[in-house]
């Protein structure tokens, strides 16, 4: 994206609201947050998938030990 | 009763708007709410950061999401921005979503908010979101501002706008 980041800043004390470009500080934090974000979000995502892949696997487990799925569900 | 009073108002223009800017709030109300109906010009769900008082993010902000879109559950227990700032991660449809503060003029505790939030889209993805937000910090809020949380390709459409007021319980 080449075209300028803007900002609308409300003042509440005054009633003025403004349109504002971003200044290249904001810009820069706002990488660093979102990069942040990711890697969060990606930590957060691979346990949810390795939560999901061990209940598959402890299932699979039960499944041979001759449970049935009705059976795994109930505990 | 409690009495909801108008503060401010932001709306986007055409153009590449990624924040709003609510600035030196009045100290004088007991809780505040903020009402944003939101999309994205992108057709992504996308999402937007509530940050306080020009502070940043990482260390501040924790939150837990309880969400569902369409039948899929969408919770989230890590930093976590507000969820789905369009509906349907459709351009044209707007997701409204609520947030409440209590007790912003405290400097003893973490702010803390309360996001409900949901849209209907195009009727075929629902997608509904509630969360509990917390800032790390006891400063009394002065500034609240919802940036977007990825500011080249998620950008508030046209007519996305914000609405601040402040509650007085008596």
């Amino acid at each position: 994206m080449t075209e300028i980041l803007t900002k609308v800043v409300a003042n509440c004390t005054t009633g003025v609201t403004e349109i504002l470009p971003l200044t290249a500080e904001e810009i820069a934090q706002r990488k660093i947050d979102a990069a942040a974000h990711a890697v969060r979000k990606a930590e957060e995502d691979a346990a949810v998938a390795a939560k999901a892949a061990a209940k598959a696997s402890a299932e699979a487990k039960l499944t041979a030990l001759g449970l049935t799925a009705e059976e795994i569900a109930a505990l | 009763m409690a009495t909801y009073t108008f503060i401010q108002s932001a709306t986007a223009p055409s153009g590449n708007v990624v924040s709003f800017d609510f600035t030196s709030i009045p100290q004088t109300y007991d809780d505040l709410v903020i009402i944003a109906h939101t999309r994205n010009v992108s057709n992504n769900y996308g999402g937007y950061w509530i940050v306080l008082n020009g502070s940043t993010i990482n260390t501040n902000l924790s939150a837990k999401r309880l969400g569902v879109s369409g039948t899929t559950n969408n919770n989230s227990t890590s930093v976590e921005t507000v969820w789905n700032m369009s509906g349907g991660g459709n351009s044209s449809y707007f997701a409204t979503t609520r947030t409440y503060f209590p007790n912003y003029t405290n400097t003893t505790s973490n702010k803390v908010a309360l996001i409900t939030g949901g849209q209907v889209g195009n009727g075929t993805d629902l997608v509904q979101q509630v969360t509990a937000w917390k800032w790390a910090q006891t400063t009394a809020i002065t500034r609240i501002e919802l940036r977007t949380d990825a500011p080249t390709t998620d950008i508030f459409g046209q007519y996305s706008s914000a609405y601040l007021y402040g509650i007085s319980k008596s």
